[in-house]
């Protein structure tokens, strides 16, 4: 459907509704369950440059509205990922690569493995995951400190000249600033957000005293929903980059409140994992809401910046 | 563009009956024509009420067009199951994950089970009692009270050894206490078991070491159900190696977990 293409600087996604990253494998694991070239994208599962097993268990925990997770980037690695491309590419949609890294070399090295002249054709972008703790800064999130930030993304930048989009982490004082730092250090595109930091506790009973099971990882789902959208309109407010809005969107008035919000597109997550045919169903909820508006295009009905300022 | 033929969709299945079997364990029974294919060691994943994530179920019986599952009352997903009514309608999907190998002709099988892992193995009996194949089942409870999901097993006639922890039902004992003798005596040739995870691990190297091949279906605390969030994985092999529970279980091979 050509008025539900969106352009986000140089990144074209089919329409505004696509597949985020960690819900959806590396998107033919979707084919069981959904029409993947209905939807406006696929974001890979995270990828390192070599293969990863991921953390032991336990890795989950439910919580209201969410869940928390501690997977810790289990992936097939860069090699096994871009023997996967070209079976995607019969879909037609734009798959983006999630990438991470322990380093900002290990980022550069993956950023250039997936750049190269064949892949370049299977690969719509590259999403990078700077929540993963920098072991070159005793563990610190790449995405929490804007100079660091604004240097991983210009050294990306230089590696590659696929469309760049920065996943924003919500786990800062100000997004603002950070969104900034991404923009300035050459990123086409921003996604917001990743997975909020939190902490599962199960407590019990030993000789009297109260101990608790801990879980420490990311929590997602509806819960995350008004952070999301709250870290969306600053990001929106502080560039003039595009933004693709993510966090518990699993209806189409959630899709609807982040494009009003300053998201040119949104990404289905967690909500995957409860209905793994729901992003298609979005579209088509979409679609009819276009229709049913007389709306020509999607683009048409993208807020102007100038409504927000100040 | 190829149409993928079955996909898997959430469905809406009407409860046909709810029935509290035991303390704290209960029957449910729901339409669902789709799932009538399920196979012995498949679960199905179903929204319950307020809870974000769904709760995984064993299938415990597959006849005509409704599917029997076997629960206990274990948090607020379970407590909301069982406050469900005839004609209420259950958000489905399944049926997921592995089974358990058909039989082959003149195999003697021996079922294990503990406690709720008693309801896929009885679907098993159920499933395959028209074959030309011996089985034998053993089941343990921690007590009389607790005793459920046994009716599929006197319908096909498997002979069944009960277990208590308190003896108020069958021998006092656990189910792998006599396990190497019942196998010898029955003259097994391969086990299925499901139940608490320290009874799987022993009947898993009993099984070793009597050179028997034995599948053990796991549970774990499970988000999607399909493969994709890799939540409920287990350790498998040497080295740091990871299977998912979902989609590459629940039934396992038991040589190839590594037991914590």
């Amino acid at each position: 459907m050509k008025k539900m293409k969106v352009n986000l600087g140089p990144l074209q996604l089919n329409n505004p509704i696509a597949l985020a990253s960690g819900t959806c494998g590396y998107g033919l694991e979707m084919a069981g369950f959904l029409e993947i070239e209905h939807l406006g994208g696929i974001f890979t599962k995270g990828l390192t440059y070599r293969p990863s097993a991921g953390n032991p268990p336990e890795r989950i925990a439910e919580a209201p509205m969410g869940m928390i997770n501690r997977i810790g980037l289990q992936n097939v690695g860069v090699e096994e990922f871009l023997k996967k491309l070209p079976r995607l590419a019969r879909y037609e949609v734009p798959i983006i690569a999630n990438v991470a890294g322990a380093t900002v070399l290990e980022y550069c090295r993956l950023v250039e493995r997936l750049s190269g002249e064949k892949d370049h054709k299977n690969l719509a972008g590259l999403e990078l995951n700077v929540s993963c703790p920098n072991v070159e800064h005793g563990g610190m999130g790449f995405g929490t400190d804007p100079h660091v930030l604004e240097r991983l993304v210009s050294l990306v930048r230089a590696e590659t000249r696929l469309p760049l989009i920065v996943k924003l982490t919500p786990n800062v004082t100000d997004v603002g600033e950070l969104a900034r730092a991404a923009e300035a250090g050459g990123a086409d595109v921003l996604s917001a957000i990743n997975t909020v930091t939190a902490l599962s506790v199960r407590p019990r009973m030993l000789k009297g005293k109260i101990i608790a099971d801990f879980l420490r990882g990311g929590l997602s789902g509806p819960a995350i929903k008004p952070i999301a959208l709250r870290c969306v309109h600053e990001a929106f407010r502080a560039t003039k980059l595009p933004i693709i809005g993510i966090g518990g969107i699993t209806s189409l008035e959630d899709v609807l409140e982040f494009i009003a919000a300053g998201a040119s597109a949104v990404q289905i997550g967690t909500a995957s994992l409860v209905n793994p045919g729901i992003a298609c169903e979005l579209v088509k909820e979409l679609e009819a809401w276009l229709v049913q508006r007389k709306i020509e295009r999607f683009e048409d009905i993208l807020p102007m910046r100038e409504v927000f300022e100040k | 563009m190829c149409v993928e033929k079955s996909r898997l969709r959430c469905l809406q299945a009407p409860i046909v009956a709810q029935e509290r079997v035991a303390e704290g364990i209960f029957e449910l029974r729901f339409a669902a024509p789709r799932l009538s294919h399920s196979l012995p060691g498949q679960f199905i994943h179903l929204l319950c009420g307020d809870s974000f994530l769904r709760r995984p179920f064993s299938i415990h019986r597959a006849e005509g067009e409704e599917i029997t599952i076997l629960y206990r009352l274990q948090g607020a997903g379970t407590n909301w199951l069982s406050r469900q009514r005839e004609g209420g309608l259950l958000n489905v999907l399944g049926p997921l994950g592995s089974s358990f190998a058909s039989p082959r002709e003149n195999e003697r099988i021996l079922l294990v089970g503990g406690g709720m892992g008693i309801a896929p193995l009885a679907f098993y009996a159920e499933r395959h009692s028209h074959f030309p194949t011996e089985m034998i089942a053993m089941a343990g409870f921690r007590s009389a009270s607790q005793v459920a999901g046994l009716q599929p097993f006197h319908r096909a006639r498997v002979p069944l050894s009960l277990y208590s922890d308190d003896g108020s039902s069958g021998e006092r004992n656990r189910v792998t206490a006599g396990l190497s003798e019942r196998i010898s005596e029955f003259g097994a040739n391969r086990i299925l078991a499901c139940g608490p995870e320290e009874m799987m691990k022993s009947i898993s190297a009993i099984a070793e070491k009597m050179n028997l091949p034995c599948q053990v279906s796991l549970e774990r605390k499970m988000a999607c159900g399909t493969g994709l969030c890799l939540g409920c994985i287990v350790p498998v092999g040497n080295s740091e190696n990871y299977r998912r529970v979902c989609v590459d279980g629940p039934v396992f091979d038991a040589r190839e977990i590594r037991w914590s």
